[in-house]
């Protein structure tokens, strides 16, 4: 699961590739600095580790405002401040594309990610879950790619062990092999366990209520789909260890045999 | 170069320091020079179990150390050719461990032994990291119970993640399951996990069942390698499982509650 860094790969000196990554975006809805200042605060503060050093593309197709570059510079370096990495910019008035360059970021075309059905909300991440620590995810790169594509599913073949965490952001998480209790998975997706269920799965971890668990086994500590869960205690008897799948419907979880 | 075996667990209390007596012991019965490390600094016990704790001059950390060399402070045993020991420290603390200074250790042995057995403290502290992370294979040693099968998988996820294998990308570390202290009696009463519900947890191939003995703690307190005593069913399970690790194929033993039937009474056909 780790980057290539066989021999064939250390030949070529670089290779270049396309890759979907998610990545977060800051939707900037106002051109008050301190404002800015003050949520960005709330909003890290929440989960400073989950944000620390994420990369970040600024978002502006929601400001009707046309800022100068100098603005650009200082919300920028605020960005920075709060331990994001800036790397783009989406939407950007003309204004802002030319100083863009000095304040190295670079420039997406237009909207693009479908965002604009959902009211802008100015908290992201309702969910806050903490980055997972052993199972590498691909290293976050700007997208290239300006399709709509699928999200990427993480694919996870060993057992998932106590005390370890995994986490599919912005898609689906398929593990073939059994989780252990006391490990927890996460997907902004739906989850999928092939295996025996022992540990906490939360699909749907951005808050969406259509992720749904589905597992071979179910003796779950926990599961949770949009953050409504249930623990193990809780859980029907006659569904526990068989093969069940989760959702969510009318703000209730469901489990259902398969 | 020499294979390095981590024997670990997680938790204490397991059998770490018995099991790394008995596999050692074993290897350099079968002929392959080995040397055990003792990495529990600061509550060193594995002299004890190898019977040699007068002898110890100089220690692991000595040598990482530098104030010694490894030819100073790598005691023989005496019953086993081919067995050396090297003692931890007493008097220091595991934050000593550096990855450096054990690597440079393990390195310099690697050049002379066959196998390098590094002995785990419990937790997943300092010591443990150090002792695990350069290690070609792993034992696992289980207790039948929930708490050390739960301790068990969560060193599994560090061998797995917090290696120099792991972090280097390579082939991932061989994983061995060593069950002891198994009563079989007791498993029958659902007093304990079976063989099975352990396996079916931990999900890695079972390396030996060792079963719950007197004699085990009799040969600790004689400083005498369980392995040494034949005639226990404790030190067989423990011969099995050397064989197990060196490749060779055998039947597990000991997972059923002997009966006493007619024969056993009179001590004809006992395995």
């Amino acid at each position: 699961m780790k980057p290539l860094t066989d021999q064939e790969t250390e030949e070529a000196a670089v290779a270049i590739k396309a890759r979907m990554v998610s990545m977060t975006v800051l939707e900037l809805l106002s051109t008050d600095l301190e404002a800015l200042d003050r949520q960005l605060q709330e909003a890290t503060a929440q989960a400073s580790s989950f944000f620390r050093n994420a990369p970040v593309l600024l978002d502006f197709q929601y400001l009707d405002a046309e800022p100068d570059p100098r603005w650009l510079e200082r919300a920028s370096h605020m960005v920075r401040a709060h331990h994001f990495v800036p790397v783009g910019m989406a939407s950007a008035p003309e204004s802002l594309v030319k100083g863009a360059r000095e304040t190295c970021l670079a420039v997406w075309p237009g909207s693009h990610n479908g965002r604009q059905e959902s009211a802008p909300e100015p908290e992201p991440e309702p969910v806050p879950p903490a980055r997972p620590k052993s199972e590498p995810e691909p290293e976050p790169e700007p997208e290239v790619n300006q399709e709509k594509l699928p999200a990427q599913t993480m694919t996870i073949h060993q057992p998932v062990r106590s005390g370890q965490k995994v986490y599919a952001r912005g898609g689906d998480l398929l593990v073939l092999a059994s989780v252990s209790t006391g490990a927890e998975i996460m997907a902004d997706g739906h989850i999928h366990v092939y295996g025996t269920l022992r540990g906490r799965a939360l699909a749907g971890a951005l808050g969406d209520e259509n992720a749904r668990i589905f597992c071979q086994d179910l003796q779950a500590d926990l599961v949770s789909i949009a953050g409504l869960y249930t623990i193990n205690e809780d859980l029907p008897q006659d569904k526990c260890k068989t093969a069940v799948q989760i959702f969510l419907d009318q703000d209730q979880l469901h489990i259902e045999s398969l | 170069m020499a294979t390095v075996i981590v024997i670990t667990s997680g938790k204490g209390g397991v059998g770490k320091t018995t099991t790394s007596a008995a596999i050692s012991t074993g290897l350099a019965l079968c002929g392959y020079k080995t040397v055990v490390i003792d990495f529990d600094v600061g509550l060193r016990n594995l002299d004890l179990i190898m019977g040699c704790e007068r002898r110890v001059v100089y220690d692991f950390v000595n040598v990482i150390k530098q104030e010694s060399n490894l030819r100073q402070s790598l005691i023989k045993d005496k019953r086993v050719d081919n067995l050396f020991i090297l003692p931890a420290s007493q008097t220091r603390d595991k934050d000593i461990l550096d990855i450096e200074g054990v690597g440079r250790v393990i390195d310099e042995l690697s050049e002379s032994f066959d196998y390098i057995i590094c002995d785990s403290p419990a937790g997943i502290e300092r010591g443990a990291f150090m002792a695990m992370y350069f290690a070609d294979e792993a034992v696992v040693v289980t207790n039948p119970e929930v708490s050390s099968v739960r301790d068990s998988d969560r060193i599994l996820g560090l061998l797995a993640s917090k290696t120099r294998r792991a972090e280097q990308g390579g082939k991932p570390i061989k994983e061995h399951l060593l069950l002891t202290r198994y009563d079989p009696l007791r498993v029958d009463k659902g007093e304990m996990l079976s063989v099975e519900d352990v396996k079916d947890i931990l999900a890695i191939p079972l390396l030996g069942v060792i079963p719950e003995s007197k004699a085990v703690l009799q040969a600790s307190n004689a400083g005498t390698p369980i392995i040494l005593e034949g005639d226990s069913d404790a030190g067989q399970a423990y011969d099995d499982a050397v064989s197990r690790l060196l490749g060779e194929e055998r039947m597990h033993r000991f997972l059923e509650v002997e009966k006493k039937g007619f024969f056993s009474k009179f001590r004809l056909f006992r395995s």
